[in-house]
């Protein structure tokens, strides 16, 4: 595929919860190979469209195709058998296993010989191992024999990411990775995001952080109020233009006239 | 765990796992080109520390001290070999189905569920199996057979009434409890029932004798269990599955882990083994009465969490099970020695198990 083609696209998608219109009308695109970034506020629908994206909700009306052909997933695991896998906000880590237990959780590798495949016995020494080669592609040092909760939040991110890896996806949704991280663990975030990049995974970024979005995205989707209010090329678009488009207006033009540098700052400290 | 990332190099300083100090090293200042995940080093947890680190010596020891409280409070019996071998396979026999029992159970806590029904499961189990035994003449392992049977469709209930129906376990192994018990009343109307005298049956009730010490058969059945069982807990699949399922479900849901069917079968275990442990008890004891087995549950499961199980769930062994339940045991023996009334007994007991949970609770803040 080439970078024009979209490997994922959504049309007219619509979830609705009894009569709040969570999203309505969305058609979201994202290209082979790209770092699609998904901005909008606290109830713009960020969460509902990638929600249905992963398999968690079902939506009430259109459609979502992967690689050209029209899909519907009844859970995550129907969206990871098509190359789509999440790391959520929440990071969905069990705090008192180890790192490699977590990087492997559910698909645990067993030992080969009778016994081994009888008992499923886990082969431990190759889950590390396994780990450690997983945990260097995100290149944020994590000892794999740690538990999970003596780790920082960095830490945790990478080994979120390093499992989401394990499938083999072709698209990666990221919510919010960088929110709870400090400047430097959302720095090294940021760089692995990049190198995925560059080893040709392509990318969905949930974020409120303008500057990281800007700093790393390929384009920018932004949601307000449960629709698409614009897609931009984030070499070419300003922090304003993505406010204003956040705030819901149809035009740049409406937001002129006031200073929005206050705003944009108050949009990243809540980030 | 959302607070801990806020914070995150600082954050983790008061846990006490013995690789906390080496962690700190590789939090966020790790720098960005240094790909090497050994730059996280444990150097400075010698073996000692993690020795001592571990919740199950720590347990040792509190059994140990409690052992020698005999010996400080009652010398004539601890220094004299004939009353305390006595004593000693006493101990041993009276742990061993709150160790059988345990091994389910810790399987249930460290996947995040409980079961109250256990004391009431071991009495329908002892019961059952006279009953087949003596009215239905069916062979030793036909009862046994199906006295585990009769346990696993008591799990398999309770499992998915849990899980499936969504009832706290609180609420669905209490209503079980008293269930089995007045099944247990049921089958008993003299008040007790014996079993036969049959020879395979001392495989579960009979004893060897050791330089004197008479070590009943339910303490190798209790060990040979706790091995079995805890190497399965350690290096299966399901084993992993049951840490994951009590450490976050969620997470464990998100990771395709099928967390409903690993519940039902630690539910199951948990009463099977409990109709195992009736079983092995009225073996020996040659009778069991409709009320046998009342109260395990609390000790049980004070026994667990002793043993450094976390009550929440993700945590825990079945070797801290196994020397928990021997604290459990040795605390009416120091008593009785000690001249303590019954009921004083029961009250220290209580409190007991009510400190040892809230210390636990204090020691994981």
């Amino acid at each position: 595929m080439s970078q024009q083609d979209p490997i994922l696209y959504t049309e007219r998608l619509t979830k609705r919860f009894g009569n709040i219109h969570a999203v309505e009308d969305v058609d979201f695109e994202v290209r082979d190979g790209e770092v699609m970034a998904l901005v909008g506020d606290n109830g713009a629908g960020k969460s509902t469209l990638i929600k249905m994206l992963c398999g968690v909700h079902e939506p009430t009306s259109g459609e979502i195709f992967v690689g050209g052909e029209s899909v519907s997933f009844d859970d995550y695991n129907d969206a990871r058998a098509h190359g789509i896998e999440t790391v959520y906000q929440e990071l969905a880590l069990a705090p008192n296993q180890t790192v490699a237990a977590n990087v492997f959780l559910g698909h645990e590798p067993t030992r080969m010989g009778a016994l081994g495949r009888l008992l499923r016995l886990v082969d431990e020494e190759r889950m590390v191992e396994e780990a450690k080669t997983n945990l260097d592609r995100v290149k944020i040092p994590v000892d794999p024999e740690a538990r999970v909760k003596n780790t920082s939040g960095g830490q945790q991110q990478a080994v979120a990411i390093a499992r989401a890896l394990q499938s083999n996806p072709d698209i990666l949704i990221m919510d919010e990775p960088t929110s709870a991280l400090s400047i430097e663990g959302a720095r090294n975030v940021l760089r692995v995001i990049d190198d995925l990049r560059d080893q040709g995974l392509t990318i969905v970024l949930i974020s409120h952080n303008i500057r990281h979005v800007l700093g790393i995205a390929d384009r920018v989707s932004v949601l307000a109020q449960g629709r698409l209010m614009g897609v931009r090329e984030a070499d070419e678009v300003t922090r304003n233009e993505i406010i204003a488009l956040m705030m819901g207006a149809e035009d740049e033009s409406e937001f002129e006239e006031f200073d929005l540098s206050r705003s944009a700052d108050s949009g990243e400290t809540t980030a | 765990m959302s607070d801990e990332r806020d914070h995150p190099p600082g954050g983790s300083a008061h846990h006490d796992g013995p690789e906390t100090d080496g962690r700190a090293v590789a939090a966020d200042g790790g720098t960005a080109d240094s790909g090497d995940a050994r730059a996280v080093s444990r150097s400075g947890d010698s073996l000692l520390e993690r020795l001592i680190s571990r919740r199950e010596v720590g347990v040792f020891f509190g059994f140990l001290v409690l052992f020698g409280l005999i010996g400080v409070t009652r010398p004539d019996i601890f220094f004299n070999w004939g009353s305390m071998s006595g004593i000693t396979s006493r101990l041993f026999r009276s742990v061993a189905p709150y160790i059988i029992i345990g091994i389910g159970m810790t399987y249930l806590i460290i996947g995040g569920e409980f079961d109250l029904s256990v004391g009431s499961m071991y009495a329908v189990g002892g019961i059952t199996f006279a009953m087949l035994l003596n009215d239905f003449n069916l062979t030793v392992l036909a009862a046994l057979g199906a006295v585990l049977v009769v346990g696993g469709v008591v799990g398999l209930t309770n499992g998915v009434v849990v899980t499936k129906a969504g009832v706290p376990s609180l609420i669905t192994t209490i209503g079980m409890m008293s269930v089995l018990r007045g099944i247990a009343y049921y089958f008993t109307p003299a008040g007790s029932r014996q079993t036969p005298d049959l020879a395979l049956i001392d495989v579960f009730g009979g004893s060897v004798t050791v330089a004197g010490l008479e070590i009943q058969n339910q303490i190798f059945w209790a060990i040979g269990l706790t091995i079995v069982f805890g190497f399965l807990l350690q290096k299966t699949r399901f084993g992993y599955h049951v840490y994951a399922t009590g450490d976050d479900q969620e997470a464990a849901d998100m990771a395709g882990i099928d967390t409903d069917r690993v519940k039902i079968v630690n539910f199951v275990l948990t009463a099977v083994l409990a109709s195992f442990a009736g079983v092995v008890a009225i073996s020996y004891f040659g009778s069991m009465f409709g009320s046998a087995g009342i109260g395990f549950e609390l000790l049980v499961i004070a026994a667990v969490v002793i043993g450094g199980t976390n009550l929440f769930g993700g945590e825990g062994t079945l070797l801290g099970m196994f020397l928990g339940s021997l604290v459990i045991g040795v605390i009416p023996v120091l008593l009785v020695l000690n001249g303590m009334p019954v009921e004083l007994q029961e009250f220290l007991t209580g409190v007991v198990i009510i400190v040892a949970v809230l210390l636990d609770i204090l020691i994981r803040r």
